[in-house]
């Protein structure tokens, strides 16, 4: 069982993407950012936000008076990429900490550049139309194709078969009552 | 426990290299010496102690939703304190995970030592283990902590049910399940509530919840010892005169056993691989991709365990009237589909009742599945053959559920990119057990262990 757990496991992990959704990356950028506000965290977190943006930006998404010692963000959403030559546009929509225990409620659009074979945040600017988050009726970043519901759906059958045929050739049980 | 090593001892019968003598309730325990006894067990059960019974088990199960609670809704906040990476809390979390797989080899004691000396010395474990987490200075002792307690826990889940299973009278066996199970939701809302006061802000951080747990703890280690050996284990106990064979730890898998361990084992896999596939991600899913704050992913838990926790108590009933086989085909039609449902809405309103449907069949159904593991086998393997299920099959979908979830569902890399898409495929892969209790599993509606078994309960 160990050894097929761990084919499973290299068999999905090679199903991954080799180019980095655009998306995923504003999402790791904004936790990031948001986890500067601890003072225990600050210096990694900035070294991980650095990976995927300019952390000049920061201030363009977190508040002047954000609470002390406390993540900057207490949630946050982003929507679909919309694509453009080398760069990508994601808007996004935070609740920020306040001192005091208040919350402001904040909206943008991250800017991303090609880097390599990524993204990379270079700008921080204001939706422009049409640009919404899911919970504001924007479209995901990312679903499943038809393709993968009919695998899953495919699969499902193959584990009904496998499973039948498999406890079908052991011996009966000793268990006197039987299936209706 | 094995003497070999004094074999003369008084009152201990001498037994051949693979043959065990038990310890009898009440008597010595670990490291003590056990005494061969053939008193007579009481034929039937008061009311009143299987009341007393019931009251001092439902612990195991209200304790292992508190502690998956914490994990699932703190998580963050165990990386802030001890300022880790997520690869390192991701790692972290599996190698907790894998404490319920090594409760296996605990658990199995339960049929040599008995169920009462297992389910003593689980409580006192967990309570210790659960009190060093609460002082734990880095991730890694956090991680060997609530990795140990997670063994004392899982042989105590698995140990009430089995006492359950072999105590109360058919009749109401379903309606005990279905109490026992239910205090795992319990465990989750008091979690929830706990969260709302932002105990969680104060200076002892998730550290509070833990210590909060270990009142009582601390009081059912003492009360618990009320509790007596099981009637069916003593009366098997007294059928080998006061001596029984040292079980393999293979017995389960032989022949006469292996089809129904199997079948079993299939079903609770493949109800667990979904379930903590969308129970571990759906407040990081509310959160990330519907919006909710984390004030709403609370509030929806609580009224969603709150109402949802009916659906442990309508099973264990409907098991009893219509039959184990019916209620589970049901539950898993149903879990799958309103799980689906919870996790394709755009609407935060559609969602609150969807997630409450989905708690009450998908967590509901739990009562049946724990007939499934213990009725189906014989009392000399049920220990054994139910920790087979719930720590081996079981604990695969505990571990491999939320990771595959995590590796389809990335929202940068994953194959998916979606956390609700992939749980929501995942779940359709729980429809196939719906085909194998139809096909192999008997209908012990109404039956005492003693018919299933041929008169050998």
């Amino acid at each position: 069982m160990v050894v097929l757990a761990c084919l499973g496991v290299l068999v999905i992990g090679g199903c991954a993407r080799d180019e980095p959704r655009a998306a995923g990356i504003t999402e790791r950028w904004l936790t990031a950012v948001g986890d500067q506000g601890r003072n225990n965290l600050r210096s990694k977190s900035e070294r991980r936000a650095s990976e995927y943006g300019d952390q000049a930006l920061v201030t363009k998404v977190v508040p002047a008076n954000a609470e002390e010692d406390e993540r900057s963000f207490s949630d946050f959403e982003v929507g679909k990429a919309i694509e453009s030559g080398g760069t990508a546009r994601v808007p996004f929509r935070l609740t920020a900490r306040l001192e005091g225990g208040d919350t402001e409620e904040r909206e943008g659009t991250a800017v991303l550049a090609r880097a390599g074979t990524g993204w990379r945040v270079v700008d921080v600017t204001g939706r422009a139309a049409g640009e919404r988050v899911p919970s504001e009726g924007g479209e995901r970043p990312s679903s499943a194709t038809a393709g993968q519901w009919i695998a899953t759906a495919i699969l499902g059958v193959a584990v009904a078969v496998v499973s039948a045929v498999l406890i079908a050739r052991q011996p009966e049980s000793t268990t006197g009552a039987s299936p209706a | 426990m094995a003497r070999d090593d004094d074999p003369g001892d008084d009152g201990v019968t001498e037994i051949d290299e693979d043959v065990e003598t038990f310890v009898s309730p009440g008597s010595g325990q670990f490291g003590e010496t056990p005494v061969a006894s053939v008193h007579p067990p009481d034929s039937t059960r008061s009311p009143e102690y299987l009341r007393t019974l019931l009251f001092l088990l439902v612990s195991a199960t209200f304790f292992e939703g508190y502690d998956n609670a914490v994990l699932a809704l703190l998580l963050r906040d165990v990386q802030n304190t001890f300022a880790v990476s997520e690869a390192t809390l991701g790692l972290s979390r599996g190698l907790v995970e894998v404490g319920h797989f090594l409760a296996f080899f605990f658990t199995r004691l339960g049929d040599r030592w008995g169920r009462r000396p297992l389910l003593l010395w689980s409580i006192v474990g967990y309570t210790i283990c659960t009190a060093l987490t609460a002082i734990s200075w880095d991730i890694w002792s956090f991680t060997i902590f609530q990795l140990l307690a997670r063994i004392f826990l899982g042989a105590e889940y698995a140990t009430a049910i089995t006492m359950i299973v072999e105590e109360f009278p058919a009749k109401r066996r379903g309606k005990a399940l279905g109490t026992l199970l239910a205090c795992a939701a319990l465990g989750v809302i008091v979690i929830g509530i706990l969260l709302q006061f932002g105990i969680q802000d104060g200076p002892l951080e998730w550290r509070t919840l833990y210590l909060i747990g270990l009142l009582p703890l601390v009081a059912l280690s003492v009360f618990r010892r009320r509790v007596r050996e099981t009637r069916r284990f003593e009366e098997e106990k007294a059928r080998g005169r006061g001596v029984v064979a040292k079980l393999s730890f293979w017995e389960p898998w032989k022949p006469q056993y292996r089809r129904m361990l199997l079948t079993v084992g299939i079903i609770h896999l493949g109800r667990s691989f979904p379930l903590q596939a969308s129970t571990a991600w759906w407040a990081f899913y509310a959160e990330t991709e519907r919006g909710f704050t984390s004030a709403q992913v609370g509030f929806y838990i609580i009224f969603a365990y709150g109402l949802g926790i009916i659906g442990y108590v309508v099973c264990g009933r409907m098991m009893e009237r219509v039959g184990r086989r019916p209620t589970a085909m049901l539950y898993f039609f149903m879990g799958v589909f309103w799980a689906i449902v919870l996790f394709q809405v755009d609407s935060k309103i559609v969602a609150f009742p969807a997630l409450i449907l989905a708690v009450f069949f998908g967590l509901g159904v739990a009562p049946v599945m724990g007939a499934f593991a213990t009725e189906l086998f014989p009392t000399h393997v049920r220990s054994q053959s139910a920790a087979w299920v719930r720590n081996v099959f079981e604990i695969a979908g505990y571990i491999g559920g939320p990771a595959l979830v995590g590796l389809l569902g990335d929202h940068s890399t994953g194959a998916i990119g979606s956390i609700g898409d992939t749980v929501s495929l995942i779940m359709l892969l729980w429809l196939p057990g719906i085909y194998i209790v139809y096909k192999f599993i008997p209908e012990t509606k109404g039956m005492e262990l003693e018919d299933i078994h041929g008169g050998h309960g």
